[in-house]
């Protein structure tokens, strides 16, 4: 069992090896650029107008101009937030949900279990970008319904492995032990179960963060985002329309893009080290 | 099936507003939704439907007015399936040899492997598509940037194999866009289950009695290897349809998910339905085929 001592140790453990520094450095860096963008760039990111439409690089505007002349490099700098945001709540709403669905699931019967096995097979067959998209629609553009929608689609999956861990987890010797001491089954699966399964859960919960920031991207450039939050998604997406594919502004597609790919490389880095330290093997 | 249903009615918008002019008296409005079945009661609505799908009768779409649904995912269907089906296979062997070689090989070629591969699964598969089609598309103009074949050619006349010149040159792009992110998975997964094969008893003896690498490799190897990323392949069709949704709209190449996307733009629930019934069916029999395959590849599990 690990005590919150145990994860602050953790922590810098993560940190010590180049993977993880590197990834979590990523992250942040990404996740603060939004905030300290008024000090690198003078021009606001949804500015119209503050330079020549449709220019290229250039010394004023490092990236580059939009159709509606707005600055891209300052878009590239607050493009960050919102994914991360949503991959992150993504992450934690699947991990509460898995917590409270998983471990009864697993503890109280094989049927449970069962359920959640065909969930997830369901699951793998229902196209799922359509499937988001649906819901999506029907919940209205916001990050929050994102987050939800996102969740929804993310959490059979590492409940599925959580409960069939669970499931060993129950024939072991401190849980038979709790249980003839007359512990209740919430003091058992909670205290006594939960902490054995916390690794496996915070590394599945990294897999869905990734999930869910590419998702994230993928919805808003079809089109169906959040129009007014700032996110490389929505940058892609205003760039197609106003084609700027056909007219090859690259310097308005590859930022974002890179942008995306930095952040989940980022966090598929701190899995590969978070799996080393914990020593759990995911799927 | 019942979400399939369910789930574009749950929308919001009204799918009929594109013919129903506000102007039209209310009876005219009444009688067009009639013509759709949207006035009767749901369930009315929803035994029409399930007797659609038995019958492979989806109704009419509302976006293509007024051709079947059918027509349209006939139509339709065989351009997502060359794609996604070529994608799956390339990504498959590629994957393959690729994970061989780097669960064998170990060192730097190993590392490279994997980060590539985690690089390549951390890339959106439409901001490739969008990259592809700026470099070789627009800039450099070897590859054409949108469609399935040149239209030109329906005038011209041409023969067969020129029309299949064309289909596999507008195919160039999307399939490896669509690869990218299966030959990162299958890589790592095959590269995982290489190394947990060369440490069994049997490698070891082939090794004692000096067989050479390669006959070890790609005769007993490869095979028992190979049987887990059957299995990725299987858990990989949610995302092949969703990457096709993508790689389709960004290249506008006309196959279901392109129809899914139009149609949910367009409040079009025949349409929806009917492609998510038949995605959905498709998936199950690509899951089938990977089952046989299993039971090929892998006598264990045959009875």
């Amino acid at each position: 069992m690990q005590s919150s001592r145990g994860y602050t140790d953790l922590l810098g453990r993560l940190v010590r090896d180049p993977k993880g520094a590197v990834g979590l450095g990523v992250i942040l860096c990404f996740t603060i650029l939004p905030f300290l963008r008024p000090l690198i760039t003078k021009y606001p990111p949804l500015a119209v107008g503050v330079g020549v439409p449709n220019e290229p690089p250039s010394h004023l505007h490092p990236m580059g101009t939009t159709s509606l002349g707005q600055d891209v490099f300052s878009q590239f700098l607050a493009g960050g937030l919102v994914p991360v945001e949503v991959g992150v709540l993504t992450g934690i709403f699947t991990s509460l949900l898995v917590v409270l669905i998983a471990i009864p699931a697993g503890y109280y019967s094989q049927r449970l279990g069962r359920l959640l096995t065909l969930i997830t097979d369901v699951f793998l067959i229902i196209p799922t970008l359509p499937l988001i998209i649906l819901i999506g629609v029907y919940l209205g553009p916001s990050l929050i319904n994102q987050v939800l929608v996102l969740t929804l689609i993310s959490w059979p999956f590492p409940a599925r492995v959580v409960a069939s861990q669970v499931l060993s987890l129950k024939e072991r010797g401190f849980v038979q032990g709790a249980k003839a001491l007359g512990a209740s089954d919430a003091r058992i699966m909670f205290g006594e179960i939960l902490p054995n399964v916390t690794n496996l859960i915070i590394s599945n919960s990294i897999l869905v963060i990734i999930f869910a920031i590419l998702f994230q991207t993928a919805i808003s450039f079809l089109g169906l985002g959040v129009p007014t939050a700032p996110g490389w998604g929505n940058m892609l997406y205003y760039a197609e329309q106003s084609g700027a594919i056909a007219s090859g502004e690259w310097w308005w597609v590859v930022p974002p893009g890179l942008g995306i790919l930095a952040v989940a490389f980022g966090f598929s880095l701190l899995f590969l080290r978070l799996e080393e330290l914990l020593g759990v093997e995911v799927r | 099936m019942v979400l399939n249903f369910l789930i574009p009615r749950l929308m919001p918008g009204n799918p009929v507003s594109r013919f129903v002019n506000p102007l039209m008296s209310p009876a005219a409005q009444h009688q067009i939704l009639e013509q759709f079945g949207l006035t009767k009661p749901l369930y009315v609505q929803f035994l029409l439907y399930l007797k659609g799908v038995f019958t492979g009768n989806f109704g009419l779409s509302f976006l293509y007015y007024p051709t079947p649904v059918s027509t349209l995912i006939v139509q339709r269907l065989p351009w997502t399936l060359f794609l996604t089906g070529t994608a799956t296979v390339l990504a498959a062997l590629i994957g393959m040899v690729l994970g061989l070689l780097a669960a064998w090989k170990r060192g730097k070629v190993d590392s490279a492997a994997v980060y590539s591969s985690m690089a390549l699964r951390s890339l959106p598969t439409f901001w490739l598509g969008l990259v592809l089609l700026i470099l070789f598309g627009v800039t450099l103009k070897v590859f054409p940037t949108s469609g399935y074949f040149s239209t030109s050619l329906l005038t011209s006349g041409g023969g067969v194999l020129l029309f299949i010149q064309s289909l596999l040159y507008h195919s160039v792009l999307p399939i490896i866009t669509l690869m990218a992110y299966l030959v990162g998975g299958n890589l790592l997964i095959m590269r995982a289950s290489t190394l947990n094969t060369i440490r069994e008893d049997y490698v070891t003896t082939l090794k004692a009695f000096g067989y050479d690498d390669g006959k070890i490799v790609y005769g007993h190897v490869l095979k028992n290897a190979s049987l887990p990323m059957l299995t990725n392949i299987g858990i990989q069709m949610g995302y092949i349809v969703s990457g096709a949704v993508l790689v389709e709209t960004v290249f506008s190449y006309p196959g279901m998910g392109l129809l899914v996307y139009q149609a949910v733009l367009a409040r079009d629930y025949p349409t929806l339905q009917g492609s998510f019934f038949v995605l959905t069916l498709t998936t199950l029999v690509a899951l089938l085929v990977v089952d046989l395959l299993y039971g090929l590849l892998d006598p264990r599990v045959r009875r």
